[in-house]
């Protein structure tokens, strides 16, 4: 029988005493879609996540108020966090550096785009993402995986790690 | 071959279909099939029109509890009074009683599931190890660990009688309680049950229960000041239905409440200073209100704007001093599904009547509580929000039928009682001692208000069941929450557009909205945003805002103070209607299927008037109109000379009449076949080739799966546009793909289906003919440059100083 270890994350010092609150509002899930770009040879990469849940998550992971529908510094945080949130292997290799496009908030939204050049035939992806879970348990980030034959969809919860899919071409 | 058999075993037993009618040979789908074997068999209770049956029942439980707050332990102790009458055509031998506060015990089932790192977890965060990883905890689940170990929750039963006083055995399994009644409850009689009960006050943020109190350490008064919230509070006996029995599933954290009407007497002892607000009317005013705070809610029935009950500067006088003195206010409720109840010496509170009108209900007392941290952004929009969502909810179901509407302000992001709502959105504090808040967050308040006060419509009165069906209460009041956030101001995102659910709808991983709650994988698109963007499509697009709003109101009214399930929504919303809608209840809550419909082509064609002078001559247009051959191009341009021209004495016939020449012979049978026409045919064709109009046939295929109209939208070379409406029926013989002919004057060059997006069509591409080069979201982003001055941050940064720019010393 072994013993795991069990440990604060250095990442969980910055939130202060988290709290979560029912919000029957509160969606706490995002989506995200990888879609290949055939003429452009770049997989277009778009994270949307509900401003509800974006402001809030802010405070949680800050302790401060974040006005992140007019405060560009928040949006700014909050999109770099993501970011940081979200990885990407092609073709098994290490994982690959995603061009930051933007990001804006639109309605009820806020956006995140990111881009990649393919520089060879896509064979295989593996993708990480755990925005937010370390905020409140229940985040739920959906992944579609568009332009390759059907749509595949990816979901990662708080104990998922890396997630893999086999590519084909159309 | 053995091996192979039992493989043919395996896979025969998984693809088992549930339904009995199949289709078993060809791939043909009839996405129009009726639910018959879908739902339930109508019965005296539950008609096959959708309304509760001529031996329609249900339960009334009425409730007497007299409750004691224990500000310092932060404990409530109570002795409450059952009334159990079985309106029911059964014998009972118990009672199923819920105890909602033992599922924050340890041994309780929501406790021992809870799967370490698990989704959809309620509550601190925890981090499964992974490789060499460690697994994390976080403060968050620290906390909630240690509050446990300090914190005995869970109920404490005490005496459990009969009404005489005699004990009553029964079993505690979890968060659900048995009690066996020494004589069988028979139909039409009642019994009383006692009950002596304690608790310890959860403390909301650290456990994320729906209720608990908040401490707030920096009041003045010494050892801070709390705001209690009590929900779920007291024992109360679970549902009993006609198409369930009793609806003992265990409270596992997520899907809400089942509970029966009946009336409601409630004292309750708080300390002096408290103000509470409660599900109910208050029946001592002048035994806890001054006359000045009795004065104050007359003038606010009448008034244009809320008055204070209590002013912000009383309530912070208040949050100053303790007292130990408590006094007992006592409310009474009729006809409500729970009660809940709120407790703090910080309210502030302030009121305005709604001066609703109609014979049931004509003055609600709206009414909001909330404490400093509230602030302005509650004083302005917290009881107005309450009041205009009466003023929409109403118009699309019934006159709000209980005399207060209230909104609290707490440790709870947003949660409905009957009469009583509590709601989380605050200012946020600066150090100056001002308070702000930002524009989201008085979207957030003000749509959490209308959401929740909207739940005291549905399901606090339309009493669905919670915990099977989350979208019954979850989609509709989403559906409607956007109606009313729409009518207070457009330019807000309000509610769900069908383009919201696309990314959603199109994932492989989602399960149909008719699953039940606790087994639901992502219940935010399940329950609220997929079902309502259904009933806004149903409205908008499949039924129009006529036919859906008589239907719905209908079945508002049907259900009022009844309880309804899914077949009682969808047969009301047939019925009353008068339109099929079995296909859209089934590809759009049974199944996972999306919209998805292509026009892949469009045929040009042009009718022949069988006349040999008209068509021969069009024919030999049509072969002019042909590129001529590139080698005879060539040729010509080389200047080479051909036999025909230089042999102009051998030329003959041929030469002089090509082979679309019109002979006699053609239209003597063409004269032949016209006075072999009938009258009525000759008429006809006569008419066709005078108005010589365009046919064009548009081929659409469906690669979603889901039915839905082909909403068309025509442009006409000469500028013209045009929209055509074809019926979602159009698919019924053709599951795949469909044809469609359309007859026009003019010449068309364009044409896109569901322009508006209101479908939510998952793509966009395939949409238009001829096809279109569509940006993707990040080219367009792109392409554009920001400039929105909506997003600034004013309402603070107005109040930032001039600075003198810093001047860069630049070194000679």
């Amino acid at each position: 029988m072994t013993l795991a270890r069990l440990v604060f994350c250095t990442y969980f010092f910055t939130i202060l005493l988290m709290s979560s609150t029912l919000a029957a509002h509160q969606q706490k899930s995002s989506i995200t879609i990888i879609q290949l770009n055939a003429s452009k040879n770049t997989l277009e990469i778009t994270h949307r996540f509900n401003i509800h849940d974006v402001e809030h998550a802010l405070k949680k992971m800050e302790n401060e108020h974040w006005d992140i529908v007019t405060d560009k510094n928040a949006q700014t945080n909050f999109s770099r966090y993501v970011q940081q949130q979200f990885h990407i292997k092609i073709n098994k290799t290490t994982p690959v550096m995603l061009n930051y496009i933007g990001h804006e908030v639109e309605g009820k939204f806020f956006w995140i785009y990111q881009e990649i050049d393919i520089t060879k035939p896509l064979s295989s992806i593996s993708i990480s993402h755990t925005a937010l879970q370390s905020v409140w348990a229940s985040q739920v980030n959906l992944v579609n995986i568009e332009g390759f034959g059907s749509i595949k969809s990816l979901r990662f919860s708080k104990q998922d790690s890396w997630k893999n899919l086999t590519l084909s071409y159309p | 071959m053995r091996y192979m058999f039992l493989l043919a075993i395996v896979f025969s037993f998984s693809t088992v279909d549930a339904s009995a009618v199949r289709q078993t040979k060809g791939d043909f789908v009839d996405k129009f099939r009726q639910l018959d074997e879908i739902l339930p068999t109508p019965n005296q209770y539950r008609t096959a029109s959708g309304e509760p049956g001529q031996l329609y029942w249900q339960q009334q439980v009425d409730y007497k509890i007299k409750a004691q707050l224990d500000e310092k332990n932060r404990s409530l102790v109570a002795q409450q009074e059952i009334l159990y009458t079985n309106n029911s055509p059964e014998t009972l031998k118990y009672l199923w009683l819920q105890l909602e506060q033992n599922r924050f015990k340890a041994d309780s089932m929501a406790e021992m599931s809870g799967d370490f790192a698990g989704i959809g977890r309620r509550g601190p965060s925890t981090k499964d190890g992974s490789g060499d990883k460690p697994a994390g905890i976080s403060f968050g689940e620290l906390r909630r660990q240690q509050y446990y170990a300090d914190n005995v929750p869970g109920y404490r039963i005490g005496d459990v009688t009969d009404a005489r006083g005699n004990e009553l055995a029964y079993i505690i399994v979890g968060a659900q309680m048995r009690i066996d009644l020494p004589k069988h409850l028979k139909p039409n009689q009642s019994t009383t049950i006692k009950i002596d009960f304690a608790f310890n006050i959860l403390e909301e943020n650290a456990v994320s229960a729906r209720a608990g109190y908040e401490h707030f350490p920096d009041d003045a008064r010494q050892g801070g000041n709390d705001i209690f919230l009590l929900a779920q509070w007291f024992p109360r006996v679970a549902a009993y239905s006609d198409y369930e029995a009793w609806h003992n599933k265990e409270f596992l954290g997520r899907g809400e409440f089942t509970l029966e009407f009946g009336d409601y007497e409630v004292s309750l002892t708080v300390p002096k200073d408290h103000i509470v607000s409660s599900t109910g009317v208050l029946q001592n005013p002048k035994a806890v209100l001054s006359k000045e705070q009795i004065q104050r809610l007359k003038v606010a029935e009448n008034a244009p704007r809320p008055v204070y009950v209590v002013t912000p500067e009383e309530a912070l006088e208040k949050e100053k001093t303790a007292t130990s003195k408590t006094q007992t206010w006592v409310f009474n409720a009729e006809n409500v599904r729970d009660f809940a109840w709120a407790s703090s010496r910080k309210f502030i509170w302030d009121a305005k009547g709604y001066q609703q009108g109609g014979e049931e209900q004509p003055l609600v007392m709206a009414m909001s509580f909330f404490p400093k941290e509230g602030g302005d952004l509650w004083t302005k929009y917290s009881t107005e929000s309450v009041i205009h969502t009466m003023e929409v909810y109403s118009r699309y179901s019934f006159d709000y039928p209980y005399p207060v509407a209230q909104s609290v302000n707490g440790p709870v992001g947003g949660m409905e009682y009957p009469m009583i709502t509590f709601n989380g959105p605050r200012t946020t504090w600066h150090e100056d001692g001002s308070r702000s808040y930002t524009l989201a967050e008085k979207r957030f308040l003000i749509g959490v208000v209308i959401h929740e006060i909207g739940h005291i419509y549905f399901p606090m009165i339309v009493n669905s069941d919670e915990r099977q069906w989350t979208w019954m209460d979850e989609g509709l009041n989403s559906f409607l929450d956007g109606v009313a956030g729409r009518e207070w101001d457009p330019t807000v995102p309000w509610g769900v557009e069908p383009r919201d659910i696309v990314d959603y709808m199109k994932s492989t991983i989602q399960v149909p909205i008719m699953t039940q709650s606790d087994s639901v994988l992502r219940l935010g698109p399940n329950a609220y945003t997929k079902p309502a963007a259904a009933l806004n499509i149903l409205r908008e697009v499949v039924m129009g805002r006529e036919l859906f709003d008589f239907a719905f109101k209908e079945y508002a009214q049907r259900w009022k103070y009844k309880r309804p399930t899914p077949s009682d929504f969808f047969r009301t919303m047939e019925e009353a209607s008068g339109v099929d809608l079995d296909w859209f209840w089934h590809g759009w809550f049974y199944t996972t299927d999306h919209v998805d419909i292509s026009i892949d082509k469009i045929s040009e064609l042009r009718l022949d008037t069988k006349n040999p002078d008209i068509d021969y001559e069009r024919r030999q247009q049509e072969e002019a109109d042909k590129p001529t051959s590139l080698f005879v191009e060539r040729n010509n341009a080389a200047g080479k000379a051909l036999w025909v021209d230089q042999n102009e004495d051998l030329k003959d016939f041929y030469d002089q009449n090509n082979r679309f020449t019109v002979t006699n012979k053609e239209r003597n049978k063409y004269q032949q076949m016209l006075a072999d026409l009938k009258p009525w045919e000759r008429k006809a064709l006569e008419r066709a080739v005078a108005e010589d109009q365009n046919y064009y046939v548009m081929e659409f295929s469906n690669l979603g799966g889901l039915v839905m109209p082909i909403l068309l939208h025509l442009v006409y070379e000469n500028g013209d546009t045009e929209d055509r409406y074809l019926p979602a029926e159009i698919w019924r013989r053709a599951p795949k793909t469909v044809k469609k002919l359309i007859v026009t004057d003019k010449k068309l060059s364009s044409v896109t289906v569901d322009p508006g997006w209101e479908t939510a069509d998952v793509d966009i591409y395939n949409n238009h003919y001829p096809r279109k080069i569509i940006p993707s979201r990040i080219d367009a982003y792109k392409a554009k440059k920001s400039t929105d001055f909506v997003r600034r941050d004013i309402m603070h940064d107005i109040k930032t100083e001039l600075k003198e720019p810093k001047v860069k010393v630049t070194r000679k």
